[in-house]
């Protein structure tokens, strides 16, 4: 029986993945002020996964973040389940648009703060429209949205600076990373 | 903390959400909230709609007995009830366009009509 190779890639989706999770899983327990609001700070995998191995990348990390880390914290299949799920699509769509966009037109092309706002304006958005449409069809829910969004802005201001961060020690350090990815 | 240089297509993307969610805060607080009147329905039938800013008092009955309802500065509340847990006088005031107050047992319901009745209906 043949054995399954493992690309460099592989490597490169798994440890991120697993990181994005671990993130994902402790911001799990902190308690938030108000339903769906939280830092958000495993996004910041995926906005360094999305500057550094591009956008397939990216999908990967975070599509594996919500099913694993549903699975382990329990929530596969919930509402909450979906609720991530549609949050994690929505943006990931945004940072592919913006991403090619800003190809189109580099000099208005969006840098890490840029695609950390737009990732998590996305994914609330994302959720909302979930929450609305499947869970809670009341009108009065619309009351919440300024809210929530300008928390997601404020975060995803400070997801996109971490990641910022990231990607610079990353790059200034692409032979320890070679090591470990190998 | 913005040690990161913002790039200028970061400075667009930041312009369009903050225009984004203030024009959220427009649309979704601004209009105004606070109603003129309060219909009254008994056993889910609609009894009478009184005006919110004439302060006074209202008996109605309903299943139990007679509810007391007080009218002031455009809010209503129960004042009494022949209930057993008095939920309905525990919930206070109510005055935002949309906002429920009903006695149960006494199927006495309460709901404010505003300007622009937006959150009106549950859909479940």
């Amino acid at each position: 029986m043949s054995q399954i190779e493992s690309s460099k890639k592989d490597h490169i989706i798994a440890w991120l993945a697993a990181l994005a999770i671990t993130i994902h899983i402790i911001e799990s327990a902190l308690p938030t002020p108000l339903p769906g609001v939280k830092p958000g700070l495993a996004n910041v995998v995926t906005l360094v996964a999305l500057l550094s191995w591009g956008w397939r990348v990216a999908v990967w990390i975070s599509m594996l973040r919500v099913l694993v880390g549903s699975l382990l914290i329990g929530t596969f299949l919930t509402p909450t389940f979906v609720l991530s799920l549609s949050g994690a699509c929505c943006s990931l769509l945004g940072l592919a648009i913006v991403q090619i966009l800003s190809r189109k037109l580099p000099v208005l092309a969006a840098g890490p703060i840029g695609y950390g706002i737009v990732s998590a304006l996305l994914h609330m958005l994302g959720q909302f429209w979930a929450a609305y449409w499947l869970f809670v069809p009341h009108k009065a829910l619309f009351h919440l949205l300024p809210v929530l969004m300008t928390m997601a802005l404020i975060f995803g201001m400070v997801s996109g600076v971490i990641a910022a961060r990231v990607v610079t020690n990353l790059n200034s350090n692409t032979e320890s990373l070679s090591k470990i990815l190998q | 903390m913005l040690g990161q240089k913002l790039t200028s297509g970061d400075r667009l993307l930041l312009v369009l959400a903050l225009i984004f969610v203030a024009g959220l805060y427009v649309v979704y607080w601004g209009q105004s909230v606070y109603g003129n009147q309060a219909a009254i329905a008994i056993a889910g039938k609609h009894w009478r709609s009184i005006d919110l800013y004439q302060d006074g008092m209202y008996k109605v009955q309903g299943r139990l007995g007679i509810s007391q309802l007080e009218v002031h500065d455009g809010k209503i509340r129960f004042i009494s009830s022949p209930c057993d847990t008095k939920q309905c006088i525990h919930q206070g005031w109510i005055g935002q366009s949309g906002e429920i107050a009903a006695c149960v047992p006494n199927t006495i319901s309460v709901r404010i009509l505003g300007p622009d009745p937006r959150f009106d209906t549950m859909n479940f």
